[in-house]
């Protein structure tokens, strides 16, 4: 045995450690390139998510680990297949037909960049007669409306939208739009992605953490709601799935799968609950509800008041059930907690805002933090300490009345689920507990009013005291070391802007504090509705929202829209709609997009700027994703980025683009002087790894990693692509960069994560009544939101004119808008099925394999898919699968000069000037296309009026044959 | 097509089968006994994710429309009593391979280590084996001369001291490979304690894909002999 490379098929055989990006759920590839082209990738054996958690130690040497390789999936088998698709597009592109035409030339860097800067009468050749405003003329720190000044200056009309963004980048771009630009309107996708479910947990955690699941890797009992757990979630199949998958198996688990679709982990689930669409929260107050009555509820721990007593009990978080809330309408604090300050006088200051419980087995009330144990179901009248007598009740006992409001009859009929399954569920969870929790993802909410189901379904875990322990309902444990400071300073910089104003998707602001509503009460009119909604209580990321916005110019105008990595027009429930948005100059004066091929939403750009892939790119550090473990994973490029290069040698990508556009413009924080050192001198940032070398270094230094270690310098330098870089750092930091980069990043035990039972990260409290939720006000109703479980019924109250509820999923070889690449995934499956239950078909008289007519209320044309018919959904429900039915990324044909030139594929898809499509690329239905519309805010698509929750699960449609 | 040609040449190379009709380095070890491979599939933890299809796919280079491994999805009961199998197929390496029998120029050898083979020097594409084998786990690649091709449990990755890309690539670990004449860890497990069965042994071929699972997926394994069967549930 000659050592490390005989398992490599030649000496020239490369090795790199890094992340994948088929997916979102950050697993670790160890990925073979020889020549520019990538020969395979296999799992990372460092990291935990390729190793079912548990990874080799980050000791091993290198040599040893290369005979040892994780799991994968199959998104990452196909990297080579994505990276070097020929509808890549490899040149800056400039629009020479109307917007969505889909004709292009390419542009010359320069020129772009100043086209972009500066604006003008850029496509007067057109017929187009406007004057296209340039980024320069939005530097200005006037108003955008003197009306109404806290909508912020007019740097505010720059917005910046964000589909996959990955950490790192995301440093990278709020650095360009937040801090030298000065634009609040950096606007993330949280809301596509899954916003219900982070709702629920936004609720239950004050905000404090919005990604918690069930541990998989000691839970003996998991209920699960709206996560595909054997074919997407964050961590993947490859990691939470398998790890399901078996423990199962061994007899150490149980997983219960809620759903509409009998999900491929039904295959080993205990049970499959087939709910109907939208009602999670109803089967989760049932079974809140029946352990409540039958007293089989974590009573003991719902009545710890605080931390301390929590993690007596093996919790690294308490929940408020104790907590007393004032409840008087007629008093100002009717709605808010108790306060110590509100009983006695005779309290120290840091005392005065403690929240109050009643000491148990007696009437005192004391501070939380005085008792172990205190009083759980109160609704008393006391005398608060101006000798005023109110009623208080604790937080349970506002959550009770809110889950009695219904009898679980009612609940089995809401949620389609017999009463009996609903107490045989909630045995089982009490029997397991507290290693009974929930796992809940982008299913469970993701629909209107989904704030509240997904709130009952994370409060689940109160009652089963699985909170912040082992087995239990818990954050990850975060990143291992930071990027942000260290040698060099990260975030900060000379000039650095504070971003002010409104977001164009009102997120995290209050319609009571804008001038519309003061404007309103003042003149005496109606104060609600507000033009559009506002979101105080949101986790935000609205995109949806914010394209409304944009279409309706509300609450002002914007000027100049980028979209990175971003696909809206196919990824958004209803983004159809947006198509008339986008096309329209008026609404979007300037449309640019930073991706890596020509998609439904980017066909309307003005300007298309060719991205590098997450092979050439994407340099990053990812922390875990919920539950457990504590990381700092690292991406480096695997090969060299294949897009040609400025005349200064940089290759043309996100970067790049933003380096020449900051630099054009003056902006601080780019260019020569950029980067300060703690050694006080200034670091330029001229290139894309002047940013991340630096990021990595600090990361390696504040981890205080070797810079002796021979075998892994070595192996960086003979094998990854970033080391040509490495003179932007010293020797010593370069070296223990080459330590971190070497494992792909640092990655610490499971165990680590806990002091023996208990959680040591993520929230330290919960709430079952929360103050803030119900503090805010709705704009639209003017009315408080309910601060506690309750149910509240979707909106699809059914439709004889369209009898099915339409859901989506998304398959395990595919992501959502962006893997229509993958060659073997197409070649297995060439396009997706309208799933219908066996027996509706049949009352429909349709058979397995027909083609039938899907139509909704907001697309009454409707589109055409297969027909399956399948016993594995329930009845009254259709299921299209995500991914398919692309018009853009190679499935329509275009118009580029210089076609051969600007396609990765060259003459393989390009004839004179036509780009020729690919009509593989295409098949299949796009279920977004049938999302209802609201017809109460202008056609756009609709929302949740707490968190901005776009809706996935309540269209109606009817299926009829073609 | 030539990076694929290349690779396959090299392939059949490097396992001396130009020479010598047993290649040495897979059936005889330094001891001068013979491994005995197999490997089992886990049906209860068979997540049906298709990584083991996407890799072996690119591993193996099989021409288009065309895969050594298929995941045959199957769905037990009616609603609301229905739940999804999926049954991983590909060649069982029969004890007495019916597409050994079927082919009149001796192209495919039993192999001493079990797995069943193709020479390519001998095929001559006219695909007796292709319907003798009754789970249609060969193909022919008009690549090269309609040759047949099938699963061979990655011989030249065993070659490397490296597990089979689809064992490799297996998320849940539900494929679990090893030696039957010297069994070790989970395979050892695996083999003692769990219920095991085959698909071959239904016509008394035994072979070397075993699948563990209760005796209701046991009762299940008939269907993948349902080679038309198309249940895409993309």
């Amino acid at each position: 045995e000659k050592g490390t490379f005989k398992y490599l098929s030649s000496p020239e055989t490369r090795v790199i450690h890094t992340l994948c990006l088929g997916c979102n759920a950050r697993c670790g590839i160890k990925a073979f390139s020889r020549d520019g082209k990538i020969e395979t990738v296999t799992g990372n054996p460092y990291h935990p998510y390729n190793t079912l958690g548990q990874p080799i130690s980050l000791e091993t040497p290198l040599e040893k680990s290369l005979k040892i390789s994780g799991s994968v999936c199959g998104k990452a088998k196909e990297i080579s297949n994505y990276v070097f698709s020929p509808y890549r597009i490899l040149m800056p592109l400039k629009r020479v037909g109307k917007r969505g035409e889909g004709k292009f030339e390419p542009i010359e860097w320069e020129r772009l960049i100043t086209e972009i800067v500066n604006g003008g009468r850029l496509f007067s050749h057109l017929g187009e007669d406007r004057h296209v405003p340039g980024l320069k003329d939005l530097l200005s720190d006037e108003s955008i409306d003197p009306d109404a000044p806290e909508l912020g200056p007019k740097r505010n009309g720059f917005c910046f939208m964000t589909g996959r963004l990955q950490h790192g980048r995301k440093a990278f771009i709020d650095r360009f739009v937040k801090y030298a630009f000065g634009s609040v309107n950096r606007i993330g996708h949280t809301d596509i992605c899954g916003l219900g479910f982070r709702m629920g947990n936004y609720a239950f955690t004050e905000g404090e953490a919005v990604e918690l699941k069930a541990d998989p890797w000691s839970a003996k009992y998991i209920i699960i709601f709206g996560a595909n757990v054997y074919e997407a979630l964050q961590p993947g199949l490859n990691t939470y799935g398998a790890t399901l998958a078996k423990r199962a198996r061994n007899g150490d688990l149980k997983f219960v799968i809620v759903d509409p679709r009998a999900q491929k982990a039904s295959a080993h689930a205990h049970r499959w609950v087939p709910i109907r669409p939208g009602q999670d929260g109803a089967f989760a107050l049932g079974i809140i509800r029946w352990l409540i009555e039958n007293k089989r509820f974590n009573r003991q721990y719902l009545e710890a008041p605080n931390r301390q007593a929590a993690l007596e009990l093996g919790n690294g978080a308490y929940v408020n059930a104790t907590h007393l809330v004032v409840w008087d309408e007629n008093d100002p604090r009717h709605g808010k907690f108790l306060r110590l300050g509100d009983v006695s006088s005779d309290v120290s200051k840091e005392e005065k805002d403690h929240f109050v419980v009643v000491k148990k087995g007696g009437d005192e009330l004391v501070s939380y933090i005085e008792v172990k144990c205190a009083e759980l179901n109160v609704d008393k009248y006391i005398e608060d300490g101006e000798g005023k007598r109110i009623r208080v009740r604790s937080a349970f006992n506002i959550m009770q009345e809110g889950v009695f409001e219904h009898s679980i009859e009612d609940y089995a009929r809401f949620s389609g689920v017999d009463k009996e399954t609903i107490e045989e569920v909630a045995r089982e969870f009490s029997d397991h507990a507290p290693y009974a929790s929930v796992c809940q993802y982008h299913g469970a909410g993701n629909y209107v009013n989904g704030t509240y189901a997904a709130y009952a379904v994370a409060a689940l875990n109160a009652l089963s005291g699985s909170l912040g322990r082992k087995g239990g309902y818990i954050t990850s444990g975060g990143g291992l070391s930071s990027w942000k400071k260290g040698s060099y300073d990260l975030l900060n910089f000379q000039g650095k802007r504070k971003p002010r104003g409104i977001k164009i998707s009102r997120e995290k602001a209050d319609y009571r504090d804008s001038t519309e509503y003061r404007k309103k009460q003042s003149s005496g009119e109606k104060t609600y509705p507000a033009t559009r909604p506002w979101f105080p209580f949101t986790k935000g990321g609205l995109s949806v929202e914010a394209l409304s916005g944009i279409d309706t110019k509300y609450p002002y105008p914007i000027t100049a829209l980028f979209l990175y990595f971003f696909n809206p027009v196919y990824s958004i429930p209803g983004g159809n709609r947006f198509k008339a948005t986008l096309s329209d100059p008026d609404k979007v004066p300037l449309l640019v997009s930073i991706d890596i091929g020509i998609n439904e939403s980017n066909i309307y750009a003005d300007y298309i700027i060719p991205d590098i892939t997450y092979a050439e790119g994407h340099y990053g550090w990812l922390s875990p994703h919920a539950p457990a473990f504590k990381f700092t994973a690292v991406r480096t490029p695997i090969i060299e980025p294949i897009t040609p290069k400025t005349r200064d040698g940089r290759p043309i990508c996100l970067e790049t683009f933003l380096i020449d556009l900051a630099e054009a413009m003056n902006l601080p924080g780019f260019g020569q002087n950029a980067i300060p050192g703690k050694d006080s001198r200034v670091y330029p940032l001229k290139q894309a790894e002047d940013f991340y070398l630096r990021g990595f270094s600090n990361i390696a230094e504040n981890a205080n990693l070797r810079c002796d270690d021979t075998e892994a310098i070595e192996f960086v330098e003979r094998n990854y692509p970033v080391s040509k870089y490495k003179a932007i750092l010293t020797k010593e930091e370069w070296r223990r960069v080459c330590v971190l980069l070497s494992r792909g990043g640092l990655f610490s035990p499971y165990e680590n994560c806990f002091w023996g039972e208990a959680f040591k990260y993520g929230p330290k409290r919960f709430t079952i009544y929360n103050e803030g939720l119900s503090d805010t006000v709705c704009s639209i109703t003017g009315r408080r939101f309910y601060g506690s479980l309750r149910y509240v019924p979707p909106i699809n109250q059914g439709d004889p004119d369209f009898p099915f509820t339409l859901i989506s999923y998304k398959q395990a070889l595919h992501t959502q808008s962006r893997t229509i690449w993958h060659k073997v995934a197409l070649e297995l499956h060439p396009q997706n099925f309208v799933l219908m239950n066996q027996g509706d078909a049949a009352r429909l008289k349709l058979r397995d394999g027909d083609l039938v007519w899907v139509k909704s209320r907001s697309n009454r044309d409707g589109v055409v898919g297969e027909l399956r018919t399948t016993w594995t959904i329930r009845p009254g429900t259709v299921a299209i699968s995500i991914s398919y039915g692309h018009k853009g990324l190679g499935a329509s044909s275009l118009k580029i000069r210089n076609a051969k030139h600007v396609m990765l594929g060259g003459e393989t898809v390009t004839q004179g000037d036509i780009v020729i499509s690919d009509q593989s690329l295409g098949k299949g239905i796009n279920p977004n296309e049938l999302s209802d519309l609201d017809y109460d805010f202008g056609n756009t698509p609709l929302i949740d009026l707490v968190g901005g929750i776009p809706d996935f699960s309540s269209t109606c449609v009817r299926v009829e044959p073609v | 097509m030539i990076e694929g040609s290349r690779r396959q040449l090299l392939k059949w190379a490097s396992l001396g089968l130009f020479g010598l009709s047993i290649p040495k380095s897979i059936d005889a070890n330094v001891q001068g006994t013979y491994p005995s491979y197999a490997m089992i599939v886990d049906l209860e933890r068979c997540m049906g994710c298709e990584a083991c299809v996407v890799s072996c796919k690119i591993d193996q280079n099989t021409p288009q429309g065309a895969f050594n491994i298929k995941i045959k999805s199957i769905t037990i009961g009616n609603f609301p009593q229905v739940r999804p199998i999926f049954v991983p197929v590909q060649c069982n390496h029969c004890d007495n391979p019916p597409c050994l029998s079927a082919c009149s120029k001796g192209a495919i050898k039993k192999l001493k280590s079990g797995i069943v083979i193709t020479d390519w020097r001998l095929c001559d594409g006219k695909g007796q084996c292709i319907k003798a084998c009754p789970i249609g786990a060969r193909h022919l690649d008009e690549r090269f001369g309609n040759r047949s091709f099938k699963c061979d449990l990655c011989i030249e990755r065993l070659e490397k001291g490296l597990k089979p890309a689809c064992v490799e690539t297996c998320p849940s670990g539900a494929r679990i490979f090893g030696d039957l004449n010297n069994p070790k860890g989970e395979f050892r497990e695996y083999i003692s304690k769990k219920h095991l069965f085959q698909y071959g042994a239904r016509f008394g071929r035994g072979g070397r894909i075993f699948y563990a699972g209760n005796e209701n997926l046991e009762s299940m394994i008939p269907a993948v002999e349902n080679r038309d069967e198309k249940r895409d549930f993309s």
